[in-house]
């Protein structure tokens, strides 16, 4: 059989268009999110096919609730408002040798400042001029003059909102507690979480910024010109990021960065570093059910192996009618097996999880797990908003209860903030919607824990 | 003459007049009230704001589950609302910079815009700009300030049409109408587009780069972002293509997309085994040309239109979800991309096309409108003719994928424009002309005529579910992530209902009646002995319901007009980064959404409507006098359609000026 030369031609034509650009376009988003192409068709396909219900193997058991906590409400009283705090950190601000909390207040469109002086006493104020939406506080000596500065993210608008409105913002500490803002970049999308680091290893602090947007995000890492210059460099473009974290996590010497990037996309990336502020961008996780909810990320050697291990959340429902918990909410862990390979476990369900920190709670040598709820059935009395997951020393855990009251508790910070060698914990929360009967704004948990003594002794 | 412009000019002006000035007298004095507006998915409550011209308008804002926002851009205001805060922020969305943003607990706005343009705008469209779920495209609520001159303008000129349309008929003599002439033969005029239409691989050439958007859109909506205004898949699908279906390519081409359809092409290459050059057939039989598969004969009892018809009302019902859930879009076209390929290796020629595809059932109801036409150039060669090349194909072109024969094709419902015939015919017979003069299609079967009533009902649904301001209606078709699937089936129920059984039933009726008033006593004896569903009512029935299709092509231009000026921004936007993963091929990803000219928009659909009403009420008036003969009694025998019709184009219009 003859075959025209017409023939040929449009086969060729009708094979690039059906075969060639699909293959194009995969390959394309597989080299972007640092994939292999068959790794980024098959974690597609699933993403199109049924909802992925792996997440839901629990590994924990519900164990009995040990009071170890003592719930100290610290800073401004809830007032009138429904407070909105969006972030707290704890840092010794003021370098009087005693923690103190910092933290954005999206009502307030401030950040504040609550003071531990003397030891036990906490005093709130008002730290910079206004910043609008605050989402996130960062200490770090950026300038390296000695004192502690804060790295504010600014989204402008909390809820829902794809304008380009975020801004990032660094407040200078230039002494006798007083802070001059400099904007770094504003009219971008609204940004969730800044984060200091030297990427380029020429000495000076370099940010990394996670642009959350709605619609339209971005990474980006802003190189430090010095005199409050940056020059932003985008590492990439989807919706959703809500963190961004700074880490050797390859242990090449250089700092690397890992995002987490919420939306629809709900996956979790690693920019390698090659110590040039040159990123190689890797896929380590990614929820194929598109409603998982990933709510918040840390680092931490959680099976104290010698590397960081990425310890996350999934819990927001701010999508659903109405906001509300959803099955497969709950905390999980990427275990580090080195080159930049994970292995996904499951820690727990937790309905609304918002943030977890891995932390030695009971003092036993490995490391528990602290989580908070935003969205839990707040209508249910008994349901709650704080738990925590104690490792019995092989990685299996039993959850434990906490706390039903306060509600809707965003965000969590532990420290040792009393000297006395117990972490303890901050909570702050955020009352998006009803119901409003269990209200705080910030709230120091201190660690009370029945066998210190023992412990001690 | 200069007297019957005259008197339709003074037609025109009492009829616009007069309720003109009723509504200025009527619309009451300025005052002060407070709205409160409380934002929710997918909607608002009150949806419907109504008040005078200058009346002091004190809103106040609450969000009840997500945050969104309340964008009426024609004031040149949005509004920022989010749960629990009292406070929102106001910003002017036609401003790039975001350094004017209010802090306020209260917005003030004067009912009523400035300048000529402004004092006539009554209706100012509010919409949500913050995603807030897969319906979020569709929330609006209206904005209505009295005196509404557009409201009683065009309710007045309805009446004005009506009157002229009437006038024009007593002036006009009993004479047969003038003969149409016949179609200006492009082939001959342009030589040019002769060789073209005959060049073999013209179907394939034209069809590649629409089977390489299909591929993109399958890819879009499959991967692509979830957000419908971001995705390519959605946005080109519903908002360009549906829109240049429906008001370029429909009305001025007939079925010309039927050339460059994708969704049969790669089934017809299997079918083939051929992308350009055509197989002649070894041995001689039905066909002129060698073809794979199985190649049966569609069932007869399947043929027709009614299938693909229920297609297509099936896709309607469901196109709320589907446009609001790119995945669901792309499922759509891929399933009929895959049943297209799979009929072409079971039934013989494009079975598909003619049975089943539901976009077809769209494109060939209207295609009498198109200006293009495929026909023969000397019907006498056509007789002479015994080869039939055009039917069964040789070896010079492929027999007709739609089992016409070019002699017999009076009509642009069935010929696909594949182009086949002009390469086939030994004796270059066939030409590609230019409609003049009035259509004068005719339905041929029940199936057309109900075609014809669906797609008028769908035309009215569509601008009253989909781009509602009463919430109800949206959450009606809203299964996506309400899942009130209850709901949903009671609205499909009563949807199919009205579309397959009452509506029709009331043309039949209206069209029996039309019979009754304008027979003679015998024969109205005669059709009173017939009984109501006799065939003498349902030939008369065939030939009236052509008179549909203005209307019913308005309705749907009324639709996708709006759809087009609301979403251009995010069509330009889903160009530059079509999956919503960052890309900014044109530089034009991270545009603002701006509205094309809201507040023309209900200008632009009441001039659809009357402008579809006219040529409704003319195209009934002609059938009822071709049948009749007589003035008196076309008029007579059209009046009961004709009045359902207006007051169908009544009803629209109402809703698009005052609701």
């Amino acid at each position: 059989m003859r075959i025209s030369k017409s023939t040929i031609i449009s086969l060729l034509a009708l094979t690039l268009i059906l075969v060639g650009i699909p293959l194009a376009i995969f390959s394309y988003e597989a080299h972007r999110s640092g994939q292999t192409l068959a790794e980024y068709l098959a974690k597609t396909l699933k993403k199109i096919g049924a909802q992925d219900t792996s997440h839901l193997t629990i590994k924990s058991v519900q164990g009995e609730t040990i009071d170890f906590l003592k719930k100290v409400t610290i800073g401004d009283p809830v007032g009138e408002a429904k407070p909105w705090i969006t972030h707290v950190a704890i840092v010794d601000l003021d370098k009087d040798g005693l923690k103190d909390v910092i933290l954005c207040d999206a009502k307030l469109n401030e950040v504040r400042w609550i003071r531990q002086s003397p030891a036990g006493t906490y005093t709130e104020s008002k730290v910079g001029d206004t910043v609008r939406g605050p989402a996130h506080v960062t200490p770090s000596d950026i300038d390296k003059d000695g004192d502690i500065d804060l790295l504010v993210a600014q989204m402008s608008i909390i809820v829902p909102e794809n304008d380009k409105i975020g801004a990032v913002v660094i407040m200078e500490n230039i002494g006798n507690e007083k802070f001059v803002n400099h904007v770094i970049v504003d009219n971008v999308a609204r940004v969730c979480d800044v984060e200091p680091g030297d990427f380029d290893n020429d000495g000076d602090i370099d940010l990394v910024v996670a642009q959350f947007g709605y619609d339209d995000g971005e990474i980006r890492w802003m190189e430090n010109k010095g005199n409050w210059q940056f020059e932003s460099h985008i590492l990439q473009n989807l919706s959703g990021p809500i963190h961004a974290l700074v880490e050797d996590i390859d242990k090449d010497g250089d700092l690397d960065i890992i995002a987490l990037v919420a939306q629809e996309w709900e996956e979790i990336y690693i920019f390698e570093n090659d110590g040039h502020a040159n990123f190689k961008t890797n896929l380590v996780y990614g929820s194929t059910n598109e409603d998982f909810g990933s709510s918040g990320i840390s680092l931490v050697d959680l099976d104290k192996d010698g590397d960081k291990d990425i310890l996350f959340t999934n819990g927001d429902a701010f999508d659903y009618l109405p906001p509300g918990p959803r099955p497969w909410h709950g905390v999980q862990w990427l275990e580090n097996k080195g080159n930049l390979k994970f292995e996904y476990h499951r820690i727990g369900n937790f309905a609304g999880a918002y943030f977890a920190n891995g932390v030695d709670i009971d003092r036993d040598g490995d490391i528990d797990i602290a989580v908070v709820s935003a969205f839990n059935k707040w209508d249910d009395p008994k349901s709650q908003s704080m738990i925590w997951f104690e490792n019995d020393g092989q990685m299996n855990f039993i959850r434990r209860n906490i706390t039903s009251s306060p509600t809707h508790l965003l965000v969590l910070a532990s420290d040792d903030m009393d000297g006395d060698g117990w972490v303890d914990f901050v909570t702050a929360g955020m009352h998006v919607y009803p119901p409003y009967d269990r209200l705080s704004r910030i709230t120091l948990w201190k660690n009370i824990w029945p066998k210190r003594k023992t412990v001690e002794e | 003459m200069i007297r019957r412009v005259f008197i339709a000019i003074l037609v025109i002006s009492v009829c616009v007049g007069i309720p003109i000035l009723i509504e200025w007298s009527t619309t009451g004095n300025p005052e002060t009230k407070n709205i409160h507006m409380e934002l929710f998915r997918y909607g608002t409550t009150p949806s419907i704001i109504r008040a005078n011209r200058g009346d002091e308008l004190i809103f106040t804002f609450s969000a009840s589950n997500t945050g969104h926002s309340f964008l009426l851009q024609d004031y040149r205001i949005e509004v920022k609302v989010s749960p629990a805060s009292e406070k929102v922020e106001v910003r002017d969305p036609l401003q790039s910079s975001y350094e004017n943003i209010i802090d306020t607990d209260k917005v003030h706005l004067t009912a009523g815009l400035e300048g000529w343009w402004g004092k006539l705008v009554s209706l100012s469209r509010f919409r949500c700009h913050i995603y807030c779920g897969p319906m979020h495209g569709f929330e609006q609520g209206d904005l209505i300030v009295r005196p509404n001159w557009l409201f009683s303008g065009s309710l007045g000129l309805l009446v004005a049409i009506i009157i002229i349309a009437f006038l024009r008929v007593r002036w006009s003599s009993e004479n047969e109408p003038k003969l149409i002439p016949p179609p200006i033969d492009l082939n001959k005029k342009l030589p040019i587009l002769d060789k073209i239409l005959k060049w073999r691989p013209l179907q394939f050439v034209v069809t590649l780069p629409v089977l390489a958007g299909f591929v993109l859109v399958i890819i879009a909506g499959f991967f692509g972002t979830k957000v419908g205004g971001r995705n390519f898949g959605v946005m080109l699908t519903w908002s360009v293509w549906m829109a240049l279906l429906t008001m370029i390519l429909v009305p001025l081409g007939g079925r010309i997309w039927c050339l460059v359809c994708p969704l049969p092409a790669l089934g017809e290459y299997l079918q083939r085994g051929a992308t350009v050059q055509v197989r002649k057939a070894k041995k001689e039989g039905k066909y002129g040309n060698r073809f794979f598969g199985f190649g049966f004969r569609w069932p007869r009892k399947l043929s027709g239109t009614w299938l693909r018809l229920l297609f297509f009302l099936g896709m309607g019902t469901l196109s709320a979800s589907m446009a609001g859930q790119p995945k669901w879009t792309a499922t759509a076209l891929f399933s009929l991309f895959i049943i297209a390929i799979i009929m072409s290796l079971i039934w013989n020629l494009r079975s598909f096309c003619m049975y089943i595809c539901p976009v077809a059932a769209f494109i060939s109801l209207y295609s009498p409108f198109g200006r293009i036409v495929v026909r023969s150039r000397d019907t006498e060669i056509c007789g002479n003719c015994r080869e039939r090349a055009c039917l069964r194909g040789n070896e010079k072109g492929w027999a007709c994928p739609y089992e016409l024969c070019v002699p017999n094709i009076k009509r642009n419902f069935d010929c696909g424009v594949c182009t086949e015939c002009f390469k086939s015919c030994p004796y270059d017979n066939v030409t590609l002309g230019l409609r003049r003069g009035r259509w004068t299609e005719r339905f041929a079967s029940y199936g057309q005529a109900w075609q014809a009533i669906v797609l008028l009902v769908l035309g009215m649904v569509y601008p009253l579910t989909i781009l509602s301001p009463w919430t109800v209606m949206r959450d009606m078709v809203n299964v996506i992530d309400k899942a009130t699937w209850l709901e949903f089936g009671k609205y499909a129920a009563v949807l199919w209902t009205i579309a397959l059984g009452v509506v029709p039933l009331l043309f039949w009726l209206a069209t029996r009646f039309g019979m009754l008033l304008s027979a003679n006593k015998e024969k109205k004896q005669n059709i009173r002995t017939s009984g109501i569903f006799s065939a003498v009512t349902g030939d008369v029935f065939k030939k009236t319901m052509p008179a549909l299709l203005p209307l019913g092509l308005s309705f749907w231009a009324t639709f996708f007009i709006a759809t087009v000026m609301i979403n251009l921004t995010f069509i330009i936007f889903s160009i530059s980064d079509p999956f919503g993963h960052g890309w900014d091929l044109l530089g034009t990803a991270g545009m603002p959404w701006v509205q094309v000219w809201p507040s023309g928009i209900p200008w632009i659909q009441a001039t659809l409507v009357l402008t579809g009403l006219t040529f409704s009420l003319k195209k009934g008036y002609q059938v009822w006098f071709n049948e009749t003969g007589r003035k008196n009694d076309a008029l007579k025998g059209f009046a009961p359609t004709a009045t359902i019709l207006i007051l169908l184009a009544a009803g629209m219009l109402i809703y698009f000026t005052n609701f």
